[in-house]
């Protein structure tokens, strides 16, 4: 006898499984920052060691995108600046996203549009370059509001890299240089605030989209630039 | 062998199941966020890397508990969404089965369960009672009554 549930259930979840995205790839730079237990103290002073060389190996290639170096031979993977270096740069620390938030009704009506503390901030920045599925590109975000404004709470970030791969971060509020009278990270009223950004480049060849947008106003600030992705 | 190195080893071991992962993260927490939820699970999944014993279950049931816990923490943490996002760029397909859908949301959790594991993320009826602790049979059961219910709440009757 056919089971007409089981045909409908099996049919559903096909058509289900064909309109889903492809999987995304393993965070290999998010997996590097814990230390694993896997190995015991050896592995240790390895991954130590194993970071120094992605350091050197990205401060080689910092300025050399479009005639990509050698170094990726070195280390397997490279760190390339697909943006101008600006020492004041708030650094980039895997965060995870916190997904606060943002809402704001005015007078609590749900049913009036919503505002975000985000809403009048701007993002600007520049991806330009060439990199190697598997090396991390480095650039800045960088905010500016109109007004005085506390990093509170702190926003979450998007950075989609190409067609498949899409992660979200929280920004790295507590190393902003400016702090308001109640001691809350702020953006300074029309002051750029550079934040750097770092993303592992996906097995994607060809010319790839790189979007950057901050998590939560209804405008989405952001910026996008180009990186052609040559496998090596 | 370089951290590099025993990071992509995992990277490795956890690709072959990657599509599962997702497909049961987008089941859980829908598509919008199944990356976010696959992302946390990987990183914790790495961190536990070595209490996995592959004498006591096969890695994508193992790899599946994280990602349930993952979902779970998510689901906790966030709160519900004031509007309904929809997934871009995907057009409604008009084979949708939109009437399965709704009575999917009749089914027990555990019924619900069952059915996402064995005809969603593709599990077979032995892998998807490792996930959910109990024997094959129980699964087998478990689906026996959830398509019963479905074939009441659908009134499809076989013939």
């Amino acid at each position: 006898m056919t089971d007409l549930i089981d045909e409908r259930l099996s049919r559903a979840a096909q058509l289900w499984r064909d309109t889903l995205p492809p999987a995304p790839a393993v965070p290999l730079e998010r997996l590097a920052e814990p230390s694993p237990r896997r190995g015991g103290a050896a592995r240790v002073g390895l991954a130590a060691a194993a970071a120094v060389v992605t350091v050197a190996a990205g401060a080689l290639v910092v300025g050399q995108l479009g005639s990509r170096g050698g170094s990726p031979a070195t280390t397997g993977t490279a760190t390339h600046r697909v943006g101008p270096e600006h020492r004041a740069a708030v650094p980039w620390v895997p965060l995870p996203a916190a997904r606060p938030h943002l809402r704001t009704y005015p007078h609590g009506d749900h049913t009036a549009g919503w505002s975000t503390p985000y809403d009048r901030v701007s993002a600007t920045g520049a991806i330009t370059g060439t990199a190697a599925p598997g090396d991390v590109i480095v650039f800045d975000a960088v905010l500016e509001s109109s007004t005085d404004l506390p990093l509170a709470p702190c926003p979450d970030y998007h950075i989609a890299f190409g067609r498949h791969s899409f992660r979200t971060w929280q920004l790295n509020c507590s190393a902003v240089p400016f702090h308001d009278a109640r001691g809350r990270p702020y953006l300074p009223a029309l002051t750029n605030v550079r934040f750097e950004m770092r993303v592992t480049v996906p097995d994607e060849p060809g010319r790839q989209k790189v979007l950057w947008t901050l998590d939560g106003p209804r405008q989405l600030p952001g910026f996008y630039g180009i990186v052609d992705v040559v496998r090596p | 062998m370089t951290e590099r190195a025993t990071a992509e080893e995992f990277a490795r071991w956890v690709e072959p199941h990657l599509p599962v992962l997702t497909r049961y993260a987008a089941r859980k927490v829908g598509a919008a966020d199944r990356d976010d939820v696959v992302q946390e699970a990987l990183i914790r999944a790495w961190q536990r890397w070595s209490t996995y014993d592959a004498r006591r279950g096969t890695p994508v049931a193992w790899l599946l508990g994280i990602v349930a816990d993952r979902c779970r923490r998510h689901r906790t943490r966030r709160p519900a969404p004031l509007v309904e996002l929809v997934d871009h760029g995907v057009a409604p397909d008009p084979a949708y089965d939109v009437d399965l859908e709704r009575a999917l949301a009749g089914l027990t959790r555990r019924q619900r369960e069952a059915v996402d594991l064995h005809y969603f993320v593709g599990l077979d009826v032995t892998t998807a009672a490792e996930v959910m602790g109990c024997a094959p049979g129980t699964v087998k059961a478990t689906l026996h009554h959830a398509r019963a219910k479905l074939r009441d709440l659908l009134g499809e009757h076989d013939d």
